[in-house]
């Protein structure tokens, strides 16, 4: 065999590994790409609910008392909704620029009872919703 | 005699191709395995404080009947107009008043449990609140 048919065979092989390499790298980027938008979504999850739990201990803590919930939850109330801007690591935004990610918190008293429905949404839609009860009428004792 | 060379060639830069591709694939499946399980973990924290709140808002509303039968007419006594309206009464002497305890099923291994004090005239208060396991 001489040298010019052993070069041809090396890169004929060299070709051959390339779209090989080419074909399966596609595919691991976009598995890869796949896995890295739902540990997004995963921990957009986690946080929303967090906040809306933390806005809900809020709310519960305020017995609806509309100046106590908007100190506690640090905005202003307007027509029972209270909202909550962050941006893409969560952190408060309170001038409302760039906010990827938005809470609402509606609050009313119906019959002695408070009544919240807590949303968290981004550009795609809602991400997480808690509803929370709580009765006026009854008072607190030590233990809970 | 002639050595043959085969048409499919196995060489060096194969078995690195091969390697790579190995590595790249292992990777692949443990970020996309990752993920899922953080994706499960989430959503089962999310269910699980999604059920807890529906159940403290029963409760409430459970407290909220409790309250309207504790100010109801007092032709008959307390203690028969909760049982009728199936609140179970637990005996407690240091408390100056009905105690009724009420249990709300969170999920399927979760309970709250709740004791709730009904004073003189009629108040209501909340005693204790405790979520259980029910161990199944």
């Amino acid at each position: 065999m001489n040298e010019s048919s052993k070069s041809r065979y090396f890169l004929a092989e060299l070709l051959m590994n390339c779209l090989l390499f080419a074909v399966s790298a596609a595919v691991c980027v976009a598995v890869l790409a796949h896995a890295n938008i739902a540990g997004k979504k995963s921990a957009a999850l986690s946080m929303a609910v967090s906040e809306a739990q933390n806005v809900a201990e809020s709310v519960k803590a305020s017995k609806g008392e509309p100046q106590l919930l908007g100190t506690l939850l640090d905005t202003k109330e307007s027509d029972g909704v209270y909202t909550l801007l962050y941006d893409e690591n969560w952190q408060r935004l309170f001038d409302g620029s760039d906010a990827v990610y938005e809470l609402r918190a509606v609050v009313n008293i119906d019959d002695n009872m408070l009544q919240s429905d807590i949303s968290v949404a981004d550009g795609e839609g809602a991400i997480y919703t808690l509803r929370v009860l709580r009765y006026l009428g009854a008072e607190k004792g030590e233990s809970v | 005699m002639k050595k043959r060379r085969p048409v499919v060639s196995i060489g060096i830069v194969s078995l690195i191709t091969v390697f790579s591709i190995l590595i790249l694939a292992v990777f692949t499946v443990l970020s996309l395995s990752g993920s899922r399980s953080d994706t499960a973990l989430s959503e089962t924290a999310a269910r699980a404080v999604s059920d807890y709140y529906a159940a403290e808002a029963e409760e409430e509303q459970k407290l909220k009947e409790l309250s309207a039968i504790a100010e109801s007419d007092a032709e008959i006594p307390l203690e028969k107009r909760l049982e009728a309206a199936g609140f179970e009464i637990e005996k407690d002497n240091n408390y100056p008043g009905t105690v009724v305890i009420y249990n709300t099923s969170v999920d399927g291994r979760r309970m709250l449990v709740t004791k709730v004090g009904i004073g003189e005239q009629g108040v209501v208060e909340r005693l204790y609140r405790q979520t259980i396991s029910t161990g199944q």
